[in-house]
C-alpha cells in the first residue's frame, strides 16, 4: 500500500542526510537529552525546582509558551496566498510554513506539559472520561483549538505531499475548505491565547482590549521574520529554490506587522503613563522598576530599541530589499518579539502581586535547560518534515508503486529512487 | 486512498470533536452562588428564626465550658440568648484551645487576676481583712494592680469594688454583681461596646458558631485596672518569600 | 514584701504548667478516636508498621477492617476505567520511575499502597462522586494515611449543612497584628512548614493609608505590635460569591459548594496554576514542592475538601476550615484570635453575628469594584 511505503521513505529520508545534517540532529538530540534530564528532575523534586512561586506562578515555560503559538500562527501568512490567493510566489514555501506551523504547535503543548504540576493528571482534560471545562474556561478553549490547528496543519501537509508522493494530483476540493477553516483558525488560536490573559480581571496589566491585537502583530512580526529566515536557509542550501517574490512579499508582511506592533505599544505606554494609576503598577514595574526592583528593565528596553531599530530598517524599501539588512531585521526583530512578548508580558502581569507585594522571577537551570531541550525538539521535528517534504516536492522522491499502477499519471521519475538533498 | 476514505475520516473527526464537545457542555457547571443582593432571610418551609437555633449541634467541648445566661437585658441578635464563660471555676479553662495539635492561648490580657482564684474573701471581710491575717506577708499580692483606669477615670477602690464584699462589683443602680458577670458592671459607661459585644461585634465567641451562643466576659480580655491591649511580639515571622520562621524558633511567644 | 514582676504569658504558661494545661485540655476535649469515622481505639499509631502476618486479607491485622475486596481486575468496567486500565500500563510505569515511594517495594504493604495509589489516580471528580465512591476514595486516603503512619488520621466527608452560607466579618480596629490566626491556620489545615506557606496574610498598613491601598502594605514586619501609627487587616481567601477562580479551571477541578466554600479537589487539580492568576486576593497557593507537616504535629482530623494531606503539584486554599465549620465550629482563625477581631457564621441566619455587623456596621470589601462579591467584610468599631 502507498501509506506503508510513504511513511518508510519519510522515515528514510529522514534519517539520511550528510555530515552537516547529522551534526545538526546529533547536537539537538543531545539537548533534548539534557531537557529530558532537566525534566526529570523537576517531575522528581517538583516545580520548586523553578523559580517559580506563589506570586510569579508562570514563567519562563508559558512565556515560551505564549511566543511560541504566535509563531504557530503566523503560518497563515503563507497558506492564505498560496491556497486562497492562488498566488504562485508562495507555492512552493507553503509547506515549510506548514511545518513550522507543527513544530511551533508541538512546542506549545510540550510547554504547557512541562508548566503542569501534576502532568499525570492531564488526562482529566480528555471530555467524557475526564471533564473539559469549555466554554467557560478559555484554558479549555486553548486545549481544544490548539490540537484542532495541530489537527489542520498535519492533515493538509500530509494530503498535498502524499498525493504528490503517489504520483497523483491533490484536489483542491478536499483540501481548501480545511485551508479556509485553517486561516480563520490561525487567527483564533492566538486570541483565545490572548483572551485567557485579557479575561482576568486581578491582572490590570493583561486586563484590557489591547492585548489581543498586540498578540497578533507581534505574531505576524516574528513568525513572519523566522520564516524569511527558514526559507533564505532552504534556499541557500538546498535545490529547492524559493520565489524571489515570495521574499519580497513576505517582507512587507513583516514590515507592516512590525510598524503596526509599534503603534500598539506606544497606544499602550501612552494610556499607562500620561496619567499612572494604580493599576499601571506592572508597566510602570517593567519599564521603569517599582521600589527600586528594576530586574526586567534593562531586558524590555534592550527589546524595544531592537523593535524599533529593525523596524526602521524594514520600512526603507532599498534595505528591505537587500539581503543581508533583511535578514538581520528579521534575526533582531525575533529575539526583540521573543523578549517581549515572552519575559516582557508575562512576568510584568505578576508583579506587584494582586496584594501588592513585589517578588521577582529568574529562571533556574532546570528551566533554561528544559527550555531548551524544548526548542531543540521543535528543531528537530521541523527538520525532519523539511527533509521529508523538499525530496518529494522536488520530485526525487515517489512511491515505488507507482510504476506499477499504469492509469495512475506518471511523476517525473518512474522508477525508485533514493532520496537526496 | 480515495475521496471517500478522505471524506470519512474527515466526517469522523468532526462527528468526535462534535461529540466531544457537547458532551463537555452537558456535564454540570460549576456551582456559583448567586450574588449576595439583599442577603435572602429564611429557606422556603421555615417558620421562624430560631429553628436555626434548634440544637446544639457542637462537639462536647462547648458542652464543658461553665456558662451562665447573661443577665439583665442584654440578648444577642434577634433576642437569641446568650450565655458568659464563667471564670470563676477553675477546671473549665476555657482561655486554652487546641488547635490541631497545639496549645493556643485566646485570652488578650498577659495578666492574671490576683490572687489567681479570685477568692478575695480569703482574706477581705467587708471593707476589712479578715482577723488573723492582717499584716500577712504575702508575695506580691495585689502588686500587680497598676491603676491606670482608675486614674484615667478618677475611680477608687470602692467606685467599682462593693463594700461589703470586694469579690463582688458595686453598680450605681444598687447592689452588686459577680466578677464573672463584670459586663453589668462595664456597662455602665461603655455601654456601645458593651451592646456591641452581646450583638457580636465585640469580644470572642467560644468554639462553635451555631448552637449555644458562649462568649468571654470583659475581664477575661481587658484588665480592668489597666483595659488597653498590650503589646507582643507577634506570632511566627514572615520574609518574603523565604520560609516561615518556625513558631517556637526565635521568638518569645509561642 | 518582695518586688514582684507582673505575670507575663510566659509566666502564666509555667505557672499553670503547659504540659497541665494539655492534660486539662485532654480531659475537655473529646477523645479524637471517639468522632465518627476516626480509627478505633486500641490502634496506636507506630512510625514503622510492620506487615500483620497473613497479609492483609487474613483478618489478623488489628484494625479492625478486612482488606478491600475490590482489586481493579473485580471492579465494575465503564468507560472511563476502560480507557483508564489501558492507560495504567504506561502511569503506573511512569509513576513508579517518579515521585511515588511506596514504603517497601517487597513488602505487602508497599504493593498495598501501590494498589491503594493506582485505584486514587482512576477515580473521577468528586464532585460527581456518588456517597459510595466518595467512602470508597476516604477509605483508601485513610488506609494509605495509616501506611505511612498516621493511623490516627480520619478524613470526613460532610456535606453541606442546609440552608448555611458562610459569613466572615473582620474588625480592622481590633486586629492588633498579633498572627496568633497565622499560626493556627498553620497548624488547623496541615500546612507544608518548609516553604512557610500561609492562607493568612497580616498587613501592616500606616494610618491614613486607604483600605483598598496596598501598595505600602507589609506582611513581613517582626518588631511589637501594634506598631505606632499603623492599623492591620488580614486577607485569606474571601470565598467569593462570583468567583473567577471557578470559571478558569480547565478541569473543573475546583468548585463552589452550597454553603459558599470554593474548595478544590487536589487529586483532580493539574497544576496549571490558571486559578492562581485568575485570583484578585492572592488567596490559593501551590505545592511546588511535596508538602512536609512533621508527624508531631499533623492535624488528624481531616476533610476531603479541606486539611488532608496534599500532594506536590496542585492548588491549595484557605476553605473557611471546612473540617471545623462544618460541624459546627469556628474556623481556626476565628478561634485563636485574642482580641476578637473576626466574627464568623451563617448568613442565611438574620439572627447571627454576622448579619448584626453587616447590618449595623459600616462594611466594604476590598477590590469591591472588581464584582467578584466576595463573603469577607471589613469594619470598625
Amino acid at each position: 500500500m502507498h501509506l506503508k511505503w510513504f511513511v518508510l521513505s519519510a522515515f528514510k529520508s529522514a534519517t539520511t542526510g550528510g555530515r552537516r545534517y547529522h551534526l545538526w540532529m546529533g547536537a539537538l538530540t543531545f539537548v533534548m537529552l539534557l531537557g529530558a534530564y532537566g525534566y526529570w528532575v523537576q517531575l522528581r523534586e517538583g516545580l520548586a525546582v523553578t523559580g517559580m512561586n506563589d506570586h510569579v506562578s508562570w514563567g519562563l515555560y508559558i512565556s515560551n509558551f505564549t511566543f511560541l503559538v504566535g509563531m504557530a500562527a503566523a503560518a497563515v501568512m503563507l497558506v492564505l496566498p498560496a491556497y486562497v490567493l492562488e498566488d504562485v510566489d508562495f507555492t512552493r514555501a507553503v509547506l515549510i510554513a506548514e511545518g513550522v506551523a507543527v513544530s511551533a504547535l508541538v512546542m506549545c503543548l510540550a510547554f504547557v506539559v512541562v508548566d503542569l504540576g501534576n502532568p499525570f493528571a492531564s488526562w482529566h482534560l480528555i471530555p467524557g472520561i475526564g471533564i473539559l471545562n469549555w466554554p467557560r474556561s478559555m484554558l479549555a478553549w486553548d486545549v481544544v483549538v490548539l490540537n484542532g490547528y495541530l489537527g489542520l496543519n498535519l492533515f493538509i501537509p500530509f494530503y498535498i505531499l502524499y498525493n504528490h508522493y503517489i504520483g497523483a494530483k491533490p484536489s483542491k476540493a478536499r483540501y481548501v475548505p480545511w485551508v479556509y477553516l485553517s486561516v480563520f483558525w490561525a487567527v483564533s488560536i492566538h486570541l483565545v491565547t490572548a483572551f485567557l490573559m485579557a479575561g482576568l480581571p486581578a491582572r490590570p496589566f493583561w486586563n484590557h482590549g489591547l492585548l489581543g491585537p498586540r498578540f497578533l502583530a507581534s505574531a505576524f512580526t516574528a513568525g513572519t521574520a523566522f520564516m524569511i529566515l527558514l526559507l533564505w536557509f532552504v534556499d541557500k542550501e538546498t535545490e529547492y529554490d524559493i520565489e524571489a517574490g515570495a521574499f519580497r512579499k513576505l517582507a512587507m508582511v513583516t514590515a507592516v506587522a512590525a510598524q503596526v506592533n509599534l503603534i500598539m505599544l506606544g497606544s499602550e505606554i501612552f494610556t499607562e503613563f500620561y496619567f499612572p494609576t494604580h493599576h499601571v503598577q506592572s508597566a510602570q514595574y517593567l519599564f521603569f522598576g517599582l521600589d527600586g526592583y528594576d530586574q526586567l528593565v534593562p531586558w524590555i528596553r534592550t527589546a524595544i530599541v531592537l523593535n524599533v531599530g529593525a523596524t526602521a530598517v524594514l520600512m526603507i524599501h532599498p534595505l528591505r530589499e537587500h539581503r543581508n539588512w533583511l535578514l538581520g531585521a528579521c534575526m533582531v526583530l525575533f529575539v526583540a518579539v521573543w523578549v517581549e512578548k515572552g519575559m516582557g508580558l508575562i512576568v510584568p502581569g505578576f508583579i506587584p502581586s494582586p496584594l501588592g507585594e513585589i517578588v521577582e522571577y529568574s529562571p533556574t537551570w532546570v528551566e533554561v535547560v528544559v527550555t531548551a531541550g524544548i526548542w531543540a525538539m521543535g528543531l528537530f521535528i521541523l527538520t525532519a518534515l523539511v527533509k521529508v517534504a523538499l525530496p518529494i516536492e522536488l520530485g526525487h522522491l515517489r512511491s515505488p508503486l507507482i510504476s506499477q499502477a499504469a492509469s495512475r499519471p506518471s511523476g517525473p521519475t518512474k522508477s525508485r529512487v533514493r532520496p537526496r538533498l | 486512498m480515495s475521496f471517500g476514505r478522505h471524506a470519512f475520516i474527515g466526517a469522523a473527526w468532526v462527528l468526535a470533536a462534535v461529540t466531544a464537545v457537547a458532551w463537555s457542555l452537558s456535564r454540570p457547571a460549576p456551582a456559583v452562588q448567586s450574588e449576595l443582593e439583599g442577603l435572602p432571610t429564611l429557606a422556603p418551609g421555615r417558620r421562624s428564626a430560631a429553628s436555626f437555633e434548634t440544637e446544639d449541634t457542637l462537639p462536647s467541648a462547648l458542652h464543658d465550658v461553665v456558662a451562665e445566661p447573661v443577665r439583665g437585658r442584654w440578648t444577642g441578635p434577634g433576642g437569641r440568648p446568650l450565655h458568659v464563660a464563667v471564670r470563676s471555676r477553675p477546671e473549665a479553662d476555657y482561655r486554652y484551645r487546641r488547635i490541631g495539635r497545639r496549645t493556643f492561648y485566646l485570652g488578650l490580657r498577659l495578666t492574671e487576676p490576683d490572687p489567681p482564684d479570685g477568692s478575695c474573701t480569703s482574706c477581705h471581710q467587708g471593707q476589712g481583712i479578715i482577723d488573723g491575717r492582717q499584716g500577712e506577708e504575702r508575695d506580691g499580692i495585689h502588686q500587680n494592680i497598676q491603676p491606670v483606669h482608675p486614674a484615667q477615670t478618677g475611680a477608687q477602690c470602692l467606685t467599682c469594688h462593693a463594700a461589703d464584699d470586694v469579690g463582688r462589683l458595686r453598680l450605681e443602680r444598687g447592689g452588686s454583681t459577680s466578677l464573672d458577670h463584670s459586663y453589668e458592671l462595664c456597662a455602665q459607661c461603655h455601654f456601645r461596646e458593651v451592646e456591641s459585644w452581646a450583638f457580636g461585634a465585640h469580644g470572642k465567641r467560644l468554639v462553635g458558631w451555631r448552637g449555644r451562643r458562649v462568649i468571654m466576659t470583659c475581664a477575661d480580655c481587658h484588665d480592668p485596672h489597666r483595659p488597653a491591649t498590650e503589646p507582643r511580639i507577634p506570632m511566627g515571622g514572615l520574609s518574603l518569600p523565604g520560609p516561615l520562621r518556625r513558631p517556637g524558633e526565635g521568638g518569645p511567644h509561642d | 514584701m518582695t518586688e514582684r514582676r507582673e505575670l507575663t504569658f510566659e509566666d502564666v504558661l509555667r505557672n499553670a504548667g503547659v504540659q497541665e494545661a494539655q492534660d486539662r485540655l485532654r480531659r475537655l476535649e473529646p477523645d479524637p478516636a471517639t468522632l465518627p469515622g476516626a480509627v478505633p481505639p486500641g490502634r496506636e499509631a507506630s512510625p514503622e508498621p510492620s506487615p500483620p502476618e497473613g497479609g492483609c486479607g487474613s483478618g489478623s491485622c488489628g484494625c479492625g477492617k478486612s482488606a478491600p475486596s475490590n482489586t481493579l481486575m473485580d471492579k465494575p468496567m465503564d468507560r472511563r476505567r476502560a480507557i483508564g486500565t489501558m492507560l495504567g500500563a504506561l502511569a503506573v510505569t511512569t509513576q513508579a520511575a517518579g515521585a511515588c515511594a511506596p514504603t517497601s517495594l517487597e513488602s505487602a504493604e508497599g504493593r498495598e499502597a501501590k494498589r491503594l495509589k493506582q485505584e486514587e489516580f482512576f477515580k473521577g471528580n468528586y464532585r460527581l462522586m456518588t456517597p459510595g465512591e466518595k467512602g470508597e476514595t476516604v477509605r483508601r486516603l485513610e488506609r494509605l494515611a495509616e501506611l505511612r503512619g498516621q493511623g490516627d488520621v480520619s478524613i470526613r466527608t460532610d456535606e453541606a449543612l442546609p440552608n448555611v452560607m458562610y459569613g466572615y466579618a473582620f474588625n480592622i480596629s481590633k486586629c492588633k497584628g498579633f498572627r496568633n490566626c497565622v499560626d493556627a491556620c498553620i497548624e488547623e489545615n496541615n500546612l507544608d512548614r518548609a516553604s512557610g506557606d500561609q492562607y493568612i496574610r497580616i498587613f501592616e498598613k500606616p494610618d491614613g493609608e486607604s483600605i483598598d491601598d496596598l501598595e505600602h502594605a507589609d506582611a513581613t514586619y517582626g518588631h511589637e505590635v501594634p506598631a505606632e501609627g499603623h492599623y492591620y487587616l488580614g486577607t485569606q481567601c474571601f470565598q467569593c460569591a462570583n468567583p473567577p477562580c471557578v470559571y478558569v479551571c480547565p478541569v473543573q477541578a475546583t468548585w463552589q459548594e452550597p454553603d459558599g466554600i470554593v474548595v478544590v479537589d487536589y487529586d483532580w487539580c493539574i497544576g496549571c496554576r490558571y486559578c492562581i492568576a485568575a485570583c484578585p486576593y492572592w488567596a490559593r497557593r501551590f505545592n511546588w514542592a511535596e508538602p512536609e507537616v512533621p508527624a508531631e504535629d499533623l492535624n488528624p482530623r481531616q476533610h476531603y475538601l479541606g486539611n488532608r494531606t496534599r500532594k506536590k503539584g496542585v492548588v491549595e486554599k484557605c476553605t473557611f476550615c471546612i473540617q471545623r465549620s462544618r460541624e459546627g465550629r469556628l474556623p481556626a482563625c476565628a478561634e485563636a484570635c485574642p482580641t476578637g477581631a473576626r466574627v464568623f457564621g451563617n448568613l442565611l441566619d438574620p439572627d447571627s453575628e454576622i448579619r448584626w455587623v453587616l447590618e449595623n456596621k459600616q462594611v466594604f470589601r476590598l477590590k469591591e469594584d472588581l464584582g467578584t462579591e466576595p463573603r469577607f467584610w471589613y469594619f470598625m468599631d
